[in-house]
């Protein structure tokens, strides 16, 4: 039986459980089974959790839900796969897998999907090759390092039929999913600008080259990424800082937290597929303020100081919406913010758990919510504008062709060439 | 290779003598151990570069630049760090004629310069950089060819197809299977022969990558049907299949319908998915006759698909499948009647509402299927109906699909019936769907009295939280309605519920009651004060003051001051810390008895916990002319020590 086949034999399982025909082991109470609340071993969707740094604290946990099978942990440094392993064993998933190789993970015909949590320079890759191999894919955002990993990833995705979800989570958020509906449905009339508020990072931190730690495979963690030598800074897992300030590695900022808020922008101005047409960097002919518009004139403003304490506020001529996290949204009109959706208006994907929406879509193949198309147009805006910021000058980008226009240089680093051994898999 | 150094020097004596502009200036940092000065050094050198290859820039400084980077790579001035970051300055901003330079660096005793090299001939524009890494893949070492071949996909190289095509010959599997990812991606016709011959020779993941090529590079209707039947995995013959549909309707019917026929076809499910997604009714058809003799699992995929692609066509199907289905299924189907329904789904979807309120899924279906017969019969039914269950229930309808013309009817409905339970649901419907009308009509429910005044009270609440705008609700519906209300008692119901609209202008007006020891609405102002919503501002703090303060406050009334203030001055955020120390100095400041503000101001157990640092020295501004406060400054100076 072809790993597919498994697959599909696990979704008529799961459908036998949802169906009730599981009665009799239900009967039982979970403790006696040992199973701690979860239905039989052939139901569950076996799962491999790669990159296993702080991050990951953020989606492991799913390993304790009814309907998954943790089988492997993986990370190239030892301390976090012994950590992981650890933590596993404390759950009591005692024959969990650990091991520095994703390889290992995705080659295991009997892994059904895999949580991609490195560092971005490697999510194409890994999550590529999984797609390949029949898995699907929860990948972190920003979803990819380059533009033409993105378009790789997107073929994949759906050569592959696989389901796969980005993790800007914030769609799967009520207040962001109402702020992009009262946008989408022209509530505050004709949006003219948005402003987002990301922060910065202060710079990366270069030092002396330290010794390898016993057991880090350094060189695959840099993998695609050119050679630098060793340092713990460099490598270092933290939300303020380690890798994260290194543009070798991600965007930055504009990746970090734009990847979320860029994000959301897209999905309430309907642009899903497609994207801006301009990107100005700050200081830029004294611009106070990066942004980038739309063929439509809407500009969308980076750090502008008048987010008035939200993460993103969107201003149109006959309103406003401000919105952020733990579901914060305030309307001008303040009626928007509960005005119900007619079946006239326009209704987006609903969803109110990212990753519950994910493990919907591996049972029944439903598309998830943010799927590759809609990462790959998310992360593309976020490399744009760290672009426009590195060049210190405009770009200007087709969104239909995908391509930046009359900037040779620039076009060059729609992808970056990768080291031996480290090709992207189609 | 002469031609090309001459030519690079004498630019750069050229540009450099000119422009006076160079890497120069930062090879000192960047051979030196002074990691700052080393990144400043890379910064500085990125940007000259980036500002050099403008499109506005003059091409003479890039050449500069670019001459003199190579031949710091080439020397050994600098660490090995720093020829691989020139390097990258080359790969990034380098010119074709930089490549003549770097092709020598391909043979490069060390690996990693080795590997940049080619790296830089990736990136760099021309033919002659393909001629380059053309010449590495023949001449190099046979564990470098993988990623030669790679670096000709990655530039595109697709002229160099066929030199890539001769691995397809290659006994090393690894290196037919890297060929193959590469022809696929260059994406040339011309090679589809070599990759036929190489389908018949080549095994497990080398066939796999050379089907994958072919179905990259696009297939002919009898190779699609080849592939689809005979493919090496299941996502092979599906994408296969999905190349045949448009290109030979008939022939992917035959194979559907041997796919559905036969259980065991690996990739069957796939192929349902690939022909509901694509565009041929004749396909959909034999798809939904499969949906008689599906299982569970393989329904719910079919009807996911349906619903994903809209096909309104089949809406009769689904809600065929729907009665006695699985849970699972259930969903599934009731999520795509939402996509695809109309009059028919409203139908059964309002049914099951009726029976189950709280199915979030049948609720959003609700809102979304196309049903306006529905609407306008939900309407008539409120307006002209003489069933108050029949009357309620089209009200249920018309919030759920927030109908145009709804609001108003509504408002109609609840003024004029004399039938209280129809007026209760009337309002309940309103809280989501109301407007300025419907705030005037519960407000005067209210301040008229009556069974139904509790009714509205509660859904003037909800309404007012959810119209938002709590300023103009005050000024235009609640303090006219207190003005015009004929008694206190009639006044007192619409004080209760003022923290609805809880702004500076109700804060002032509750001040007034709660100042005056006549008024026969303090009990009311406080009900409404305890429920007061947290905001940033925490207005309310100050009525709390006044409440500790205020003489013929009783003690029961004090305690609930105590309770409020603590509460207000502990709240965590940092939003909150500065408007808490300006509430501390308002307690210092005001009349109550010294214990009460040392019990009030000793609250917190380490205030550094308390109070964030960005927020401190703003504190410590509104804290410290109360240093010399007689009755608490030994407090505030434990709070300020402390940070």
């Amino acid at each position: 039986m072809s790993r597919l086949e498994s697959r599909r034999e696990f979704i008529k399982q799961g459908a036998l459980v949802g169906a009730g025909f599981f009665a009799a082991p239900m009967v039982l109470r979970a403790e006696t089974l040992g199973l701690r609340g979860r239905v039989g071993p052939n139901s569950r969707i076996n799962m491999g959790f790669i990159g296993m740094g702080g991050m990951m604290g953020a989606h492991v946990g799913i390993a304790n839900q009814a309907e998954i099978q943790p089988r492997y942990v993986c990370d190239v440094k030892p301390d976090k796969l012994a950590e992981a392993s650890k933590k596993m064993t404390g759950w009591n998933f005692n024959d969990v897998i650990a091991t520095p190789d994703y390889e290992d993970v995705i080659n295991d015909p009997t892994v059904d999907a895999v949580v991609i949590v490195t560092p971005d320079h490697w999510h194409a890759a890994i999550a590529i090759a999984a797609m390949r191999a029949g898995k699907d894919v929860y990948v972190e955002k920003p979803m990819t390092l380059t533009i033409e990993e993105g378009k790789a990833m997107v073929a994949a995705e759906q050569r592959y039929g696989a389901i796969l979800q980005v993790g800007s989570q914030q769609r799967s958020e009520n207040a962001f999913r109402k702020a992009a509906e009262i946008v989408r449905n022209g509530w505050i009339g004709e949006i003219k600008e948005v402003y987002v508020r990301l922060g910065g990072f202060g710079q990366p931190v270069l030092g002396a080259e330290e010794p390898i730690p016993a057991g880090f495979n350094y060189d695959k963690w840099l993998g695609p990424a050119p050679y630098e030598p060793h340092t713990a800074a460099r490598v270092k897992g933290a939300y303020g800082g380690g890798w994260r300030l290194f543009y070798e590695y991600g965007s930055r900022k504009n990746g970090d937290w734009g990847a979320h808020h860029y994000d959301i922008t897209q999905w309430a101005l309907g642009r899903d597929h497609s994207g801006p047409v301009r990107f100005v960097p700050k200081g830029f002919e004294n611009e106070p303020y990066s942004y980038f518009e739309y063929a439509d004139g809407i500009k969308v403003v980076r750090d502008h100081p008048e987010t008035k304490g939200h993460m993103i506020r969107f201003i149109g001529t006959d309103g406003e919406v401000l919105v952020s996290r733990a579901g914060k949204i305030k309307t001008t009109p303040a009626a928007l913010a509960s005005r119900p959706l007619g079946p006239a208006d326009i209704q987006l994907y609903r969803s109110t758990n990212h990753k519950n929406n994910w493990i919907e879509g591996i049972r029944t193949r439903r598309r998830p919510i943010c799927p590759a198309s809609v990462g790959h147009r998310t992360a593309t805006i976020c490399h744009l504008a760290a672009l426009a910021q590195r060049l210190k000058r405009p770009l200007n980008w087709d969104p239909k062709k995908e391509t930046i226009l009359g900037d040779p240089f620039a076009k060059r680093w729609q992808s970056r060439p990768r080291r031996k051994g480290y090709e992207l898999p189609a | 290779m002469m031609k090309w150094f001459t030519f690079s020097l004498f630019a750069f004596c050229v540009t450099h003598l000119c422009l006076g502009q160079n890497l120069s200036p930062h090879i000192e940092a960047l051979a030196g151990d002074d990691a700052q000065a080393r990144l400043n050094a890379r910064n500085a050198i990125f940007a000259d570069f980036a500002e050099a290859t403008a499109p506005s820039a003059d091409t003479g400084r890039s050449t500069a630049l670019e001459t003199e980077a190579l031949m710091l790579v080439k020397g050994n001035s600098l660490p090995l760090s720093e020829r691989l970051y020139l390097l990258r300055m080359l790969e990034k901003f380098g010119s074709e004629a930089v490549g003549e330079g770097v092709y020598p660096l391909l043979g490069d005793a060390s690996p990693h310069i080795r590997d940049s090299a080619r790296r830089v001939l990736v990136a760099l524009p021309g033919q002659q950089a393909e001629t380059y890494l053309v010449t590495g893949l023949k001449r190099g070492a046979e564990a470098d060819r993988v990623a030669y071949i790679d670096a000709l996909a990655m530039r595109g190289a697709v002229a160099a197809a066929p030199v890539v095509a001769d691995y397809l010959k290659s006994s090393n599997p690894e290196l037919v299977a890297a060929a193959a990812v590469a022809l696929g991606k260059l994406g040339n016709a011309a090679v589809v022969p070599q990759l036929l011959s190489a389908r018949k020779t080549s095994k497990g993941v080398a066939l796999a990558r050379v089907e994958s090529a072919l179905l990259q590079i696009g297939l002919e209707a009898p190779l699609a049907a080849e592939l689809a039947r005979d493919g090496s995995t299941e996502s092979i013959r599906a994408e296969a299949f999905g190349q045949l549909i448009p290109q030979d309707a008939s022939q992917a019917e035959k194979l559907l319908q041997a796919a559905v026929k036969d259980k065991t076809f690996a990739g069957r499910l796939r192929f349902i998915e690939k022909a509901l997604l694509g565009d041929s009714p004749a396909l959909y058809q034999k798809v939904i006759h499969f949906l008689d003799d599906g299982d569970a699992a393989e329904k719910i995929i079919i009807v996911t698909s349906i619903g994903m692609k809209g096909l309104r066509q089949f809406e009769g199907e689904l809600l065929a499948l729907l009665p006695g289905s699985e849970p699972m299924l259930r969903t599934a189907i009731i999520q795509a009647l939402g996509n695809t329904g109309g009059e028919a789904s409203f139908k059964v979807l309002f049914d099951a509402f009726v029976k189950n309120s709280k199915d979030a899924d049948l609720k959003e279906a609700l809102g979304k299927v196309q049903a306006p017969e529905a609407d306008a019969k939900a309407l008539v039914a409120l307006e002209k109906g003489t069933e108050s269950r029949e009357r309620i229930a089209a009200m249920q309808v018309l919030e759920l699909r927030n109908v145009e013309g709804a609001t108003v009817l509504v408002n109609k409905v609840a003024g004029a019936t004399a039938d209280a339970e129809l007026r209760e649901a009337a309002f309940k419907t309103l809280e989501s769907i109301g407007d300025g009308d419907s705030l005037q009509l519960m407000l005067d429910f209210i301040a008229q009295g009556g069974e139904s005044a509790v009714a509205a009270q509660r859904s003037l609440k909800r309404l007012s939280v959810n119209f938002g705008d709590p300023g103009y609700q005050w000024e235009k519906f609640y303090e006219p309605a207190l003005t015009s209300a004929g008694s206190d008692v009639a006044k007192g119901r619409i004080v209760q519920i003022v923290d609805s609209v809880a702004c500076s202008e109700v804060v002032a007006f509750l001040q007034q009651i709660l100042s005056d020891p006549r008024t026969e609405l303090r009990e009311a102002a406080l009900q409404s004060l305890r429920r007061w919503p947290l905001t940033e501002k925490m207005e309310e703090g100050a009525l709390w003051v006044l409440v500790g303060e205020t003489e013929f406050s009783t003690e029961q009334e004090r305690d609930i001051a105590d309770r409020a203030l603590k509460k207000l001055l502990t709240t965590k955020g940092h939003q909150f810390n500065i408007v808490q120390a300006d509430l501390i100095v308002k307690i210092m400041k005001s009349k109550m008895p010294r214990d009460f503000k040392r019990d009030l101001l000793g609250v917190y157990e380490n205030p550094a916990k308390h109070f964030f640092k960005h927020r401190r020295s703003a504190v410590s501004q509104r804290l410290k002319p109360h240093l010399g406060d007689p009755d608490v400054g030994d407090l505030i100076k434990n709070i300020i020590d402390t940070f």
